[in-house]
């Protein structure tokens, strides 16, 4: 039984302070191969402090963080970041460069040859719906999809094992964020992979997740999937963080 | 034991190779055409001195450098001492009340055994007194009843001009003030050539001038008595370094026809044709050696379109060397000083702290510094510290834009970078530096403006270039020659700025031009 455990990020006991302010107080948390997970909870309350320390871009203060099942270390983290696509807030590109410069940076310093750059391109073009020709554009000559779909294209460049999100679609309007809701979880599907996503919305997480992991004040309160969030709350702010998100029928409804 | 005496052997002929080789070739061409480097003071009679030494050594097959209008006594006095000159034009009373000052040097012999202790003679003195005197308006003089320096006493509201050398010098303006008891309170420093015109437009009263000075009767000047016999004697010699006279006996022997040869009136007059009458100094000097010793020497004189091409080559060489130096050394030293907070404070406060350093200063202060330096060639006066000045002056806006460049950058594209498992070196070079290259251009642009103008003063402590005209035009109020320092010095500020405008177009992307215009 413990043999069979793959896990690609295994959290233990894991803190982060900040000005003697715990960010992220004691997480246990355990990632399977193959699993869309998402981090939600109410602003402030860790999600984007809990992805800096998977991706190594900060370290705890106490427990450790093993990535397919070694401890990131700074000998290994160049190396194991190849293996992880990570996309931040607001999507961070590059804005010296174009959205193909952005994407194939990272192969380009690795050495890949020309063709090999182009295949992929191309396939990570089709996958994500973003046009070829607006490939020379810079970010700030494309709109806020396009430019989510750039991101993510980078992040996926060196086909990593695991996809790290933190609110892609935070700043998007309405109509392009459910196009998007679409487009993502048809490549999730598609691609199989893990990943681990921010939002802070809960009708996307049940839409995109397997699992979702509810984060409040640094800790994680509850995991599994919506249903079993709302019949079995693991107490009251789960309840209430639920209510506050869903319209007062839906809860209703699910409650009867 | 036999190793050893091989070794030692081995190395005896290297150095016998060594100095095989170059012993021949210094001497040869020492003995043939010796190199004599001759100095002068920024003032016209130093300069014609100068000119006359020049034409004289050169006659006498000497292959000679003209560094002239160096930048004030001490420069000149440092650069005989280290060697970077061979000869200058020098005052008794300037050794005496400057550069001995404290020292209370008898007559000429103990003058003369005082100079051979820094290795320096002295030659017979040339035969004029170009001693201080204090001048006044004719006019006024006459009014007011001025005759000698005694009748000041009775005039307080006069107002005196001098020039900051008087102003300090042991027997300038406190002894002088001291001797006479004289009352006047207003009492101001400025160049000497603007005294005079500060003179003529009834600014100030009173200044100091020299007894030669060929304004006196231009502007129509009383120069007042000196009744108590307060001023030294200032006979006119040619101060030259000991080596001289093995070195080149026959060039040494050449000039030194100089000593007895010039009287104040002659004087005067070769000051006043190149002064009132135009006559460059080489030419003023050649025709005296020619009336006085019969001797003839070719002049070039300079035409306008040769020297402004020299002096935007030597212009051109400080600018160029002494701004890619600062390039190269501040844009490291800003990266540093993102990448160690601590660190980063220390080096931008030292570069900092160097560019409040008063231009005139730094040079200065430079020269002494680099004087050790001379065993292994380097100049302490010229294009050297002058580069050295420019390169610490251009440091600070380059190493200041750098780190605010990088400071600049956002974190989250920071760390998107690192996120990407870019190296460090890869983040700083892909993303960092092209992120910060606006700013960063601007810096060096700064620099370079700052430089080319700040490249102008490097003509006072002999480096040439655009402010070499400009320190002529002022000495002989010629507005023409100040024009054709500051006209193409500014030119080339524009064209720098020009080109580094077109430049930016060119190198930073296209993607920052366009928040750039939002
Ligand atoms: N670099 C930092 N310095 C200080 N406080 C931080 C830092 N990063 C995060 N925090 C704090 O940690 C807590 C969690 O932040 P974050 O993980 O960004 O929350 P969110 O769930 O909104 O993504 C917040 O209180 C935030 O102020
Ligand atoms: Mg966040």
């Amino acid at each position: 039984m413990a043999i069979e455990t793959s896990f690609i990020f295994e959290l233990t006991d894991v803190s982060k302070r900040y000005e003697g302010h715990a960010a992220i107080d004691g997480v246990d948390l355990c990632i399977g191969q193959g699993q869309v997970v998402v981090l939600i909870g109410p602003s402030g309350c860790g999600k984007s402090t809990l992805l800096r320390l998977m991706v190594g871009l900060i370290t705890p203060d106490s427990g450790c963080v093993l990535f397919e099942q070694e401890p990131l270390s700074l000998e290994n983290v160049r190396s194991q970041r190849h293996r992880m696509g990570y996309v931040i807030q607001d999507g961070g590109l590059f804005p010296h460069l174009t959205a193909r410069q952005n994407i194939t940076l990272l192969a380009r310093h690795l050495s890949w040859d020309d063709s090999r750059i182009h295949e992929r391109i191309e396939t990570l073009a089709e996958l994500t719906s973003f046009p070829l020709a607006a490939l020379d554009r810079y970010p700030l000559e494309m709109s806020g999809g396009q430019r989510q779909r750039v991101s993510l294209m980078r992040a996926l460049m060196l086909d990593p094992d695991v996809l790290l999100l933190d609110e892609p679609l935070g700043a998007l309007d309405p109509m392009i964020r459910s196009q998007l809701q679409d487009d993502l979880r048809e490549i999730f599907s598609r691609l199989g992979k893990t990943v681990v996503l921010v939002t802070h919305d809960l009708a996307e997480a049940a839409y995109l997740a397997d699992t979702i992991v509810l984060l409040h004040e640094g800790r994680i309160v509850q995991q599994g999937d919506l249903p079993s969030l709302i019949e079995s709350p693991a107490n009251d702010f789960v309840t209430k963080f639920i209510n506050a998100q869903r319209g007062a029928s839906i809860l209703q409804g699910g409650a009867s | 034991m036999n190793l050893v005496q091989l070794r030692r052997k081995f190395s005896l002929l290297i150095i016998a190779m060594g100095v095989g080789f170059f012993a021949p070739i210094v001497s040869a061409d020492d003995a043939i055409n010796p190199t004599v480097t001759v100095g002068s003071k920024k003032f016209t009679e130093s300069v014609i001195l100068g000119e006359m030494v020049s034409l004289l050594a050169e006659h006498a097959g000497g292959s000679v450098t003209h560094r002239r209008e160096l930048g004030g006594t001490r420069v000149l006095w440092n650069a005989l001492v280290d060697g970077s000159i061979d000869m200058y034009p020098e005052y008794t009373g300037t050794l005496r009340e400057e550069i001995f000052i404290g020292q209370a040097v008898g007559n000429e012999d103990a003058l003369r055994k005082l100079l051979a202790t820094h290795g320096v003679r002295m030659s017979e003195p040339m035969g004029f007194n170009n001693t201080y005197a204090i001048g006044m308006n004719r006019e006024q003089a006459k009014n007011l009843g001025i005759t000698a320096l005694s009748d000041l006493r009775d005039h307080p509201e006069l107002r005196f001009g001098f020039t900051s050398e008087f102003m300090d010098r042991g027997d300038g303006w406190p002894s002088l003030c001291e001797a006479y008891r004289l009352p006047q309170k207003n009492v101001r420093g400025m160049d000497h050539d603007l005294c005079y015109r500060a003179l003529a437009a009834g600014g100030i009263d009173l200044m100091d001038m020299y007894a030669t000075d060929a304004e006196i009767s231009y502007y129509n000047l009383a120069v007042l008595r000196d009744d108590l016999k307060h001023f030294p004697r200032y006979e006119a010699v040619l101060l030259y370094r000991d080596g001289l006279a093995d070195r080149a006996a026959a060039v040494l022997k050449q000039v030194l026809l100089l000593g007895g040869s010039i009287d104040e009136r002659t004087m005067t007059g070769i000051n006043a044709r190149v002064k009132l009458d135009d006559i460059p100094e080489s030419q003023a000097a050649a025709d005296f050696l020619r009336e006085k010793f019969d001797i003839e020497v070719k002049v070039n004189v300079e035409s306008i379109g040769a020297r402004l091409w020299r002096t935007t080559c030597e212009h051109l060489f400080l600018v160029l060397v002494s701004l890619s130096a600062s390039i190269f050394v501040g844009i490291p030293l800003g990266v540093i000083a993102s990448k160690r907070p601590r660190l980063g404070q220390l080096v931008l406060g030292v570069v900092g702290v160097v560019q409040t350093i008063p231009a005139l200063a730094l040079l200065v202060l430079l020269m002494t510094l680099l004087r050790p330096l001379s065993v292994v060639g380097v100049e302490s006066i010229g294009a050297h510290p002058a580069i050295a000045a420019l390169f610490l002056y251009s440091l600070l806006p380059i190493v200041r834009n750098t780190y605010t460049g990088l400071m600049g950058i956002p974190l989250p594209l920071r760390e998107s970078a690192t996120a990407l498992g870019l190296s460090g070196q890869a983040q700083l070079l892909r993303v960092e530096l092209p992120l910060a290259l606006p700013t960063l251009l601007a810096g060096v642009k700064t620099a370079a403006v700052l430089n080319i103008g700040f490249a102008t003063l490097g003509a006072l402590i002999g480096a040439g270039g655009y402010g070499q005209p400009i320190l002529t035009g002022i000495r002989l109020d010629n507005i023409s020659l100040i024009l054709q320092g500051a006209l193409p010095a500014a030119g080339l500020a524009i064209l720098a700025q020009g080109m580094f405008e077109l430049f930016e177009r060119t190198v930073v992307s296209r993607g920052l031009r366009l928040r750039h215009r939002d």
